[in-house]
């Protein structure tokens, strides 16, 4: 019988999940032919296309739109990967096509939507409340012995300001009805506030209620 | 014979001198006796829409905005002598500024042969359904041109002054205003006005040369004007929907495009953050 050793709390995964969307994102880009057959669009989605619901998110409608997505999605991503594997992997699979069904259902105007910022927010959201937690739960003056672990004292106000400053984007995005810090390069292209606070929705279900998921293919920690 | 000879002389003389002045009177007056003289080309948006009316009554219905809008922009048909090829460029001019706006789904220019004098909201309608736009600028414009004499169009008397001295000088003024109006609901949204004056000294031959350049210049001298105004009425327009939610309604129409984003303002603050923290955590 195989035993699993516990790996060292350094010792962090290697992020494919992360790695495997950032690629697909970058090909649906260079591959523009592609984006007509992915793109979130409400008739196809009633044809029965629902592939869509995912799909749509890794299409975007210009080079700025994409690498500002990309890069907030890359770096709350891969950090979170690092940190929690199998609930990050879960989240790269479930949000998409959670935020994709609300917006087909809460947003019935909304004839095509694309882009990343979705489910970058519901990732950069989780990854606040994680570290958030990890910081509650290590005991004071653990950083400096060993370089992984949270820095308490730190930190905390980092994770609080990410999610008032996610909060603040959405809120003021509802408020003003146009994008908050951002800019569409195409014209007659609106930003859909109600993906971003789904998002925000689902990064802080996957953190409160499943905090103890772990997939079997990962190896258990013991101790 | 000679005495009969030289009295005719005598007699004709005064006669060729008188004939001289009355030609030269009657040249010179060609150019500039006629004093000062006046132009005026105009439209009008209040005789557009109420042609008939001398009260007309405000409309009654809130306005609702569909977004993203689709715009038309016209001239007010008018007593005009600017040519389609003018107005079109001027209206791509205004045109540009409605476009790259987010809340706004495409632009048309439209045609003079589609408006008609005293049209008011009915030929506003029948736009409508023609091209589908839901709210359009109505650009209307008034530009009076005077001609005047000054002290160098004595030269005039000489002929040849009519072509080298500027004895005349040229003003032009012109006003234009956009007026944007709600087609269905007939409420003006918004206005913004541009004026310029153009002045111009002239010899008496090239005037009507210089004239028609003037009015160009005039034109768009006060196009760059309300243009800028315009900029500036959009802006409002946008604080008072969001300030008076009542004034005007705002819906979304269906089927329009949406995306999530960030920026790069987002990221930057975030980035700033992460500095921070990590300027925090090196000096704990």
């Amino acid at each position: 019988m195989k035993t699993l050793t516990a790996a060292p709390a350094h010792a962090q995964p290697f992020p494919w999940a992360s790695v495997c969307v950032i690629a697909f994102t970058l090909g649906v880009a260079a591959q523009p032919a592609l984006a007509p057959t992915l793109l979130y669009e409400r008739l196809a989605l009633l044809r029965g296309e629902y592939w869509r619901f995912w799909t749509g998110h890794f299409v975007h409608f210009g080079s700025s739109h994409l690498y500002w997505n990309l890069a907030i999605f890359a770096v709350a991503s891969i950090w979170s990967e690092r940190l929690a594997p199998g609930r990050t992997r879960l989240l790269l699979v479930v949000a998409p096509g959670l935020i994709g069904l609300a917006l087909y259902g809460l947003e019935p105007a909304l004839a095509t939507y694309g882009g990343l910022s979705g489910v970058a927010t519901a990732m950069l959201v989780f990854l606040a409340y994680t570290q958030l937690a990890r910081l509650a739960a290590a005991p004071a003056g653990t950083s400096k012995n060993e370089p992984s672990a949270p820095s308490p004292t730190s930190d905390r106000w980092f994770w609080r300001a990410v999610l008032a400053l996610i909060l603040l984007k959405v809120g003021a995005e509802f408020a003003l009805q146009q994008p908050f810090f951002a800019r569409f390069a195409p014209a007659g292209i609106r930003a859909v506030p109600l993906a971003h606070l789904i998002g925000v929705l689902v990064g802080t279900v996957m953190h409160r209620n499943l905090r103890g998921f772990r997939p079997r293919f990962l190896p258990r920690r013991t101790g | 014979m000679s005495s009969g000879s030289s009295s005719r002389a005598r007699v004709f003389r005064p006669a060729l001198y008188v004939a001289l002045l009355v030609s030269a009177l009657l040249l010179g007056g060609c150019f500039s006796t006629r004093g000062p003289r006046q132009t005026e080309r105009s439209s009008s948006v209040v005789s557009y829409l109420y042609p008939d009316q001398a009260n007309p009554l405000p409309p009654t219905s809130i306005p609702v905005l569909r977004l993203p809008l689709r715009v038309g922009i016209a001239f007010v048909p008018g007593k005009s002598d600017i040519s389609e090829q003018q107005k079109t460029v001027l209206l791509e001019r205004v045109a540009a500024e409605f476009k790259g706006r987010d809340y706004i789904q495409s632009i048309e220019l439209v045609p003079s042969t589609y408006l008609r004098a005293g049209g008011g909201f009915a030929n506003l309608n029948q736009v409508r359904a023609l091209l589908g736009v839901d709210v359009i600028a109505l650009v209307a414009y008034d530009q009076v041109q005077f001609t005047s004499n000054n002290l160098l169009s004595l030269s005039y008397w000489t002929i040849v002054g009519a072509y080298i001295f500027s004895g005349n000088k040229n003003d032009t003024q012109t006003l234009m205003e956009a007026a944007v109006y709600d087609i269905p609901s007939r409420h003006l949204l918004f206005r913004a006005p541009g004026a310029s004056r153009v002045e111009a000294g002239v010899a008496a031959a090239y005037v009507q040369q210089r004239l028609r350049a003037d009015s160009t210049a005039g034109f768009n001298a006060a196009t760059t004007e309300l243009i800028a105004n315009l900029k500036l009425q959009l802006e409002s327009f946008r604080e008072r929907v969001k300030n008076a939610p009542g004034e005007v309604r705002i819906e979304h129409r269906p089927g329009y495009t949406g995306g999530g984003s960030f920026g790069a303002s987002f990221a930057s603050i975030l980035g700033l953050l992460l500095l921070a923290r990590a300027c925090a955590r090196h000096r704990a």
